[in-house]
């Protein structure tokens, strides 16, 4: 490369470092205050308008969780952790089954059904909470913003410094839409201040902190059985899990709190996300990512809670995963799913459905008649009385 | 030249890997080996992979899609990540609620929300005992939409024949062509 | 799959600024109209105007799109001033919409009617690149009857939807652009996009749609936006 060209080129870095510092450069803001909106004219603002239309958009979603209750509990703890921010924050559900909750820069905060499905309690979902809230008060976005634009101006330089093709436009469109789905995703720095602040904030509204560092642990548990980090979205920006959990049970060892009087809130959160498990587990199975499904299972089993149902959505497992020997285990869980009160009454279908195909013509007939009995109303009625016509 | 190329970019990037549209005009059409169907409009038609789609006002507003002979093993849709194990897979020896489920969870995984069945029924597939059920759903922004679905397992492959648009105006718009299209089916 | 996104206008719009699709220096518009179109009964037209979709924004050096909200504010506002200018010419009384509350059936409706109008206005823009077969040299675009409700609620014959994306260079864009020439790459610069439909609300049906887009004008001052507006809206039918 020439001289001339490359003089050129870093004089126009060094002028653009210059001119992004005028509306703020990456680093440490004071915190937001409390009922506060930027003004008009930073950029902050803008981020803000931005979010504000991505929150029209959540408003609508297919896939908000309208269910009032349980959005009037998060809403709950949010407050509890939130105290003078509480009437700033809005909460989202979403139905999106893996592990997240993520905070907007003007108060959204989203929550996935996914995380609601991977906390034992309430103490644990207050913690994740309280991180999120951690990256909203120390505005960590906009400290973000201005780390990925000075970024994104290096990167279309050292992309001119590099053989320039007829791909240009094509190139830093989709360099653009990489960097606009990381924007949110905060620096390590960034996760470490939001898990001590957040930590901080849920040992104040009464949380046991030593509930603090099991989310993590049960995480860890999953992912090492998955063999495959990619849906464990947390982990990918975030700071080692192991570190995490060294981090959070040395802030619950110096947490003054006295963990017999602390909250766990088990009941609580049971009573307010149990009408909802049924949807919450069809969703996981989705994700035909058995091994993990699996270790959510057994701790849902460990909690002991509607066991028929379990049952019901092990014998589901078995069923879509079809490996060797699965069909025997399926019966096995759905039969076991029958012998409690809360059996799901498309266990008896599934049971119908399973003779049907291995030919046990008298089992067949029987389950698939008892969901008949028992479903009066069952959308599929034709089709299983198609069937029972097949099995005679 | 230059708006040309560009063009073309953003026909590639809108639409993957499928084919170009053609033009169906109204009269009786061959689709994939199986079967032909006759149809009383034109329709406008490109094909991915197994997948044939139909369409008259685009395919965000009302497509038409014949799903010709999935084999066992196969899915209904690429998977968006790389691994096709993650997505639901055909198998021969399913029931017809099994396949139900199987369009229904592919289906949820391509980006809308609230996917529900309703309706499960046997129903004819040109000469052959099918299955039939309806679909409804809303877009990741919320739009509502909804769906029809016909099917059936012939020499151990899945066809299918989905309809699906926005529940207001272009569902309904061409809703009756579909049946008559879906009535008509004569195997080849 | 059932629904692409990518058909969305929104996300066309984006394709459009990212210079995907390349348009000259000097605004241009493309007006599309339904053949069989007569406007409605004498008497001035009322046109509903509903809610602006506006977004301005800067193009940083690097090529990021970062939204401004005080100029996006004030654009707002100098649209509604030029229309207002501009319908008046036009023996049209603009209504303004009044929207339902919080929560409501009513405002599920609208938002209803507004994605739908979105995506239906996206593929019109597609079509308009690259046709359908079957919309070949045919322009037969409706929302349906669902806007009827809208007709009754605001008493208006048309609805129109105004959406507007524009976006600045900054300073170091500009010095990226000039250094792009220097060493032979074309570095895009800012990029201006506008888009008008009007909906016949007595059957839903999109009488006219028109959509611009431009290297020059500048949203951020009145006089740029009245000159948007009248070429946006030369050869609006009533």
């Amino acid at each position: 490369m020439s001289l001339a060209r490359t003089g050129v080129l870093v004089a126009l870095l060094l002028s653009t470092t210059a001119c992004a510092a005028q509306r703020g450069s990456p680093g440490a803001l004071p915190d937001i205050q409390p009922g506060r909106r930027p003004d008009l004219e930073t950029e902050e603002a803008g981020l803000w308008m931005q979010t504000d239309r991505l929150e029209a958009d959540l408003k609508t979603s297919g896939a908000l969780v309208a269910d009032s209750a349980l959005n009037a509990y998060v809403r709950n703890i949010v407050c509890r952790l939130a105290e003078a921010y509480c009437a700033d924050i809005r909460i989202y559900i979403l139905r999106v089954p893996y592990f997240n909750a993520s905070m907007m820069p003007n108060g959204v905060m989203q929550v996935w059904t996914g995380l609601i499905l991977r906390v034992d309690n309430e103490a644990q979902l207050a913690y994740v909470l309280g991180h999120e809230l951690g990256h909203y008060l120390r505005r960590h976005s906009i400290q973000r913003w201005r780390d990925v634009r000075a970024k994104s101006a290096f990167l279309e330089f050292s992309g001119l410094l590099t053989a320039p093709t007829g791909f240009g436009p094509l190139a830093s469109l989709g360099a653009q839409l990489a960097l606009v789905g990381s924007i949110f995703a905060f620096s390590r720095d960034n996760e470490r201040e939001a898990d001590e602040l957040g930590f901080g904030l849920a040992v104040k509204a009464g949380y046991d902190p030593r509930e603090a560092s099991k989310v993590w642990e049960a995480l860890v548990e999953e992912r090492d059985a998955t063999k495959d980090s990619a849906p464990f979205i947390f982990f990918a920006t975030h700071p080692a899990p192991e570190e995490r959990i060294e981090n959070l049970k040395a802030f619950a060892k110096k947490s003054a709190l006295d963990g017999g009087h602390a909250i766990i809130g088990r009941e609580q959160f049971l009573a307010q996300t149990r009408p909802l498990r049924t949807m919450l587990l069809r969703d996981e199975l989705r994700r035909r990512e058995f091994t993990g499904s699996q270790v959510v299972l057994d701790r849902l089993f460990e909690a002991g809670t509607g066991l028929g149902e379990l049952y019901f959505f092990q014998g589901e497992l078995y069923r879509l995963r079809d490996n060797e020997g699965d069909r025997e285990k399926t019966t096995a869980a759905y039969q076991k799913a029958l012998e409690y009160g809360d059996a799901p009454v498309e266990t008896h279908r599934a049971l119908g459905l399973l003779f049907f195909k291995t030919g046990e013509k008298e089992k067949a007939r029987l389950a698939f008649e008892r969901y008949l009995q028992q479903r009066v109303n069952a959308e599929d009625r034709e089709m299983i009385e198609a069937y029972l016509r097949q099995l005679e | 030249m230059k708006r040309t190329t560009a063009v073309l970019t953003l026909v590639m990037l809108l639409t993957g890997c499928a084919t170009p549209y053609t033009l169906i005009e109204p009269g009786r059409t061959a689709v994939g080996d199986l079967y032909t169907v006759e149809s009383q409009i034109s329709w406008s038609s490109t094909r991915t992979g197994k997948i044939e789609l139909w369409t008259v006002d685009g395919n965000g507003l009302q497509a038409l899609r014949f799903v010709n002979g999935l084999a066992d093993g196969e899915t209904l849709f690429e998977g968006k990540r790389k691994d096709n194990k993650k997505m639901p897979t055909f198998r021969k020896n399913m029931t017809i609620s099994e396949i139900m489920e199987f369009v229904v969870d592919s289906v949820a995984l391509q980006g809308l929300e609230r996917v529900e069945s309703a309706g499960l029924r046997p129903y004819k597939f040109g000469n052959t005992q099918g299955f039939r059920f309806e679909l409804s759903y809303v877009s990741s922004k919320g739009l509502e939409g909804q769906g029809a679905v016909v099917g059936a397992v012939v020499r151990e492959r899945l066809y299918l024949i989905v309809y699906s648009g926005t529940r207001a105006y272009y569902y309904p718009k061409h809703r009756d062509h579909v049946e008559r299209i879906i009535g008509s089916i004569r195997m080849q | 799959m059932l629904m692409p996104p990518s058909f969305r206008l929104g996300t066309l719009v984006t394709l459009v600024l990212a210079g995907l699709i390349a348009t000259a220096g000097c605004a241009q518009t493309s007006v599309l109209r339904k053949a069989d179109f007569a406007p409605q009964a004498p008497g001035p037209a009322r046109v509903l105007l509903m809610p602006l979709d506006v977004e301005l924004s800067e193009l940083t050096a690097g090529g990021m799109l970062e939204p401004r909200a005080d100029w996006t504010d004030q654009a707002k506002t100098h649209v509604r001033v030029a229309l207002a200018a501009a319908l008046q010419g036009k023996h049209t009384a603009l209504i303004s919409y009044s929207p339902p509350a919080r929560d409501s059936e009513q405002a599920k409706v609208d938002q209803q009617l507004l994605m739908l109008h979105d995506l239906v206005a996206g593929t019109i823009l597609l079509n308009s690149f690259v046709a359908l077969p079957t919309k070949k040299g045919r322009f037969d675009w409706s929302l349906g009857e669902g806007v009827k409700q809208l007709q009754e609620r605001a008493n208006a014959d048309y609805a129109l939807f105004i959406l507007f994306r524009d976006s600045y260079a900054s300073g170091g864009r500009v010095a990226l652009m000039v250094a792009g020439a220097l060493v032979g790459a074309i570095v895009p610069g800012g990029r201006q996009f506008g888009s008008a439909s009007l909906v016949d609300l007595r059957g839903g049906d999109i009488v006219w749609f028109n959509h611009l887009s431009s290297e020059a004008g500048d949203l951020r001052t009145p006089e740029a936006v009245r000159t948007a507006i009248e070429s946006l809206l030369t050869e609006l039918p009533l």
